[in-house]
């Protein structure tokens, strides 16, 4: 069985026990070969020599893979092994599916559930609570108005910066703020929705008040990776940041810094307590090849390694959630992080989490044509109605073609 | 048997183990350049993407690039900025930086090597070491200006200084153009300058009217790969805009052409569309090679 997961370093490592692990208990020869991007996925697929099983980290791409009909149908693997879904919390099985036509993938696991970080430090250094979290944007914004520091028109310190941290992904700020960007069946794209149109009012009285220029500097000034002491929630260089719930498992390479780091749910707009606890989260899918040699091999592995000791076991090492319900209880006891342990205990049990990647044959193109657009409105002060209505007609006509072309 | 046959007979052997010895490449050229060549060309006339039966749509793609997509504009205006500020630029810091290298000093081969290591660089970890010397707040760069009493941009954080950053990372890596340069120096018969000297020229004159001159054959390769080179600028792009961000952040001032190509096949899987954008760049550096080399009879001296 052949075995290409878009993965590294530790993670990769992790996976790979339990692939051994399942090698000697069924005595498969395994090939297990990580790898860093997926263009040699594409490129085994279109070649019709591929690989029995994938994995990669950017469900966009499994979408479209899925429609262009590279990817298999698993269904009948799972009548036959008689899995029940249930297992599964709903996302990472609604992730692997293409618009209720057929599932095309199960999860590896669950990842990026968003959550608001704040140094507390920071907060108490400001004379704030600091053991609050804002609750609403409105709060959140007052809060952030109050910690950020300017000198001589350079800003020093920032409460919150909109669009720095794990925000890129347009389905952050639209759930938060109780939109979607698409509509319940996924043919329509609704980037227009009101609430999206607030998120970005939001975000733009940040750079109208700290002006682009100032804030281009701040932004692009900061550090990006977690396991450094640069990293501005750790410097205390913003305040509050959003970041996904892998965010504690990196404290233990920077112990000397002794964080005081806490995290809650996103704010909600004060008019709509309702969106409390509403989130996106992603997946890693497992999906087979149309043209895979060892199918059978490949979904057993899936099987194997939807065990809940099996998935716990890799999850906790990964710092992803288990997609598995019984896998993430058994991942929780193993937990030592407390922050982490809490974060997974309360998003999972409470939370309201939402797909952030719906399959759809032009997902990644939404996604950076949003991106851009949402930048000409937050950094430029473009209308943002105006934007959001011109994005609404370029992506749907793409939307409409694609569908059109694939009989659907 | 006549001498005749005899020699028609090594002649046909000759050809033979020629034709053998020659046919992995002509193997390997058919199969890995010549066949995806004209099948992308097929392809920039169709609808296609993975695995789906390509769809013919004739000029289609050609025309929504040239007429419909505003992005193609960016990215072809964006490669033309770059193709004009960088590669003169570079073609001028080279040649200066010859220059020095090859006067007779101390250290002469240290000099040589430190300004050729960043070439070896790969442009990756070139990239991400520029963004370090270029971050607005902690880079070397910024403590630079700060003593002058000035302001760090945020280089590649600003859509106005993302370019010009990118050409300064550029002129950084100029090391193989000053070594073909440093030849082209060591050919320059001395007795040229030494006739100059005499005639009462100075060191001004004697670079523009004899070193130019004669090393400009070198000046024509080093434009025309550098052309070539700068049209196809991706690695340092895609670095700087990371992920998470739309192609050629911040705000396309990065997104060149083969970033645009690049999101356009293997990311929106729409390989037609791509194919389209390949071969039109492909035309483009055909055509800006070919001026290049027909004007060059008035500006490049060949000794011979």
């Amino acid at each position: 069985m052949v075995f290409w997961p878009e993965w590294g370093g530790k993670d990769a490592d992790a996976l790979q026990v339990q692939v051994d692990k399942w090698a000697a208990n069924t005595g498969t020869t395994v090939e297990f070969l990580p790898i860093r991007d997926h263009t040699r996925m594409i490129a085994s697929m279109s070649a019709g020599n591929p690989p029995d099983l994938l994995m990669t980290w950017d469900a966009n791409a499994v979408g479209q893979w899925g429609f262009e009909g590279v990817l298999r149908d698993i269904q009948p693997y799972i009548d036959q092994a008689g899995m029940d879904l249930s297992m599964y919390f709903p996302i990472g099985v609604a992730s692997g599916n293409l618009m209720g036509i057929k599932q095309i993938g199960l999860p590896l696991t669950n990842y990026i559930t968003t959550i608001l970080y704040w140094n507390k430090d920071t907060f108490a250094a400001a004379g704030l609570d600091a053991e609050k979290a804002p609750e609403t944007w409105e709060e959140l914004e007052e809060l952030a108005n109050k910690l950020t520091v300017v000198e001589n028109g350079q800003i020093k310190k920032m409460g919150y910066s909109p669009l720095v941290g794990q925000v890129s992904h347009p389905t952050v700020y639209a759930y938060a703020y109780g939109g979607s960007i698409w509509s319940e069946d996924r043919r329509t794209v609704t980037p227009e929705d009101p609430a999206n149109i607030e998120s970005l009012k939001f975000c733009r009285r940040f750079y109208e008040k700290y002006t682009t220029e100032e804030m281009e500097r701040w932004d692009s000034s900061l550090g990006t990776e977690a396991d450094a002491p640069t990293y501005p929630i750790y410097t205390g260089e913003l305040a509050m940041e959003v970041l996904g719930e892998w965010m504690p498992t990196y404290f233990d390479q920077v112990k000397e810094l002794n964080l005081n780091i806490s995290g809650a749910y996103l704010p909600h707009p004060a008019s709509k307590p309702e969106v409390k606890g509403t989130m996106g989260a992603n997946t890693n899918p497992l999906v087979i090849p149309t043209n895979a040699k060892n199918p059978d091999a490949a979904f057993d592995f899936i099987r194997f390694i939807s065990e809940p000791e099996n998935s716990a076991e890799m999850c906790v090492i990964v710092g992803n959630a288990s997609p598995v319900v019984e896998g993430l209880k058994l991942q929780i006891a193993k937990t030592t992080q407390p922050l982490y342990k809490e974060i997974l205990e309360q998003i999972w049990a409470q939370g309201q989490i939402k797909p952030m990647t719906i399959n759809s044959p032009i997902g990644s193109l939404y996604n950076d044509t949003y991106a851009r657009y949402r930048d000409e409105v937050v950094q430029d002060g473009a209308d943002p109605e105006e934007r959001m209505l011109a994005l609404k007609d370029e992506i749907q006509a793409e939307l409409d073609a694609a569908l059109d072309k694939l009989g659907i | 048997m006549g001498f005749a046959s005899l020699k028609s007979r090594q002649v046909r052997q000759e050809f033979k183990w020629g034709l053998l010895f020659i046919t992995p490449w002509i193997v390997g050229f058919l199969l890995f350049q010549l066949y995806p060549t004209l099948a992308s060309l097929y392809y920039s006339f169709t609808d296609k993407a993975l695995v789906r039966a390509p769809e013919f749509v004739g000029f289609d793609n050609y025309v929504k690039l040239l007429t419909r997509d505003k992005q193609f504009i960016k990215a072809l205006s964006n490669t033309l900025y770059m193709v004009a500020i960088q590669v003169p630029l570079g073609l001028i810091f080279a040649f200066f930086t010859a220059l020095l290298l090859n006067m007779k000093i101390r250290g002469q081969a240290v000099f040589r090597t430190v300004y050729y290591l960043p070439t070896v660089v790969p442009a990756v970890a070139g990239t991400l070491l520029w963004l370090w010397i270029l971050n607005p707040r902690y880079g070397i760069m910024n403590q630079v200006l700060q003593t002058v009493g000035l302001r760090s941009p945020a280089w590649f954080g600003s859509p106005v200084w993302a370019k010009p950053a990118m050409i300064m990372m550029g002129l950084w890596a100029v090391g193989t153009n000053t070594v073909l340069y440093l030849a082209a120096l060591q050919g320059v018969p001395q007795e040229m300058y030494e006739s100059a000297t005499l005639d009462g020229a100075n060191w001004w004159q004697r670079t523009l009217r004899i070193t130019v001159p004669m090393v400009s054959p070198v000046t024509l390769f080093i434009a025309i790969t550098s052309i070539i080179g700068t049209f196809q600028l991706f690695t340092q792009a895609y670095i700087v805009a990371g992920s998470g961000g739309a192609p050629g952040s911040p705000r396309e001032s990065l997104l060149f052409y083969a970033i645009y190509l690049y999101h356009q096949g293997f990311v929106y899987l729409k390989m037609g569309y791509a194919s389209a954008l390949a071969w039109i760049l492909f035309i483009i550096i055909m055509v800006v090679t070919l001026v290049l080399m027909r004007s060059s009879a008035r500006y490049v001296y060949y000794e011979s």
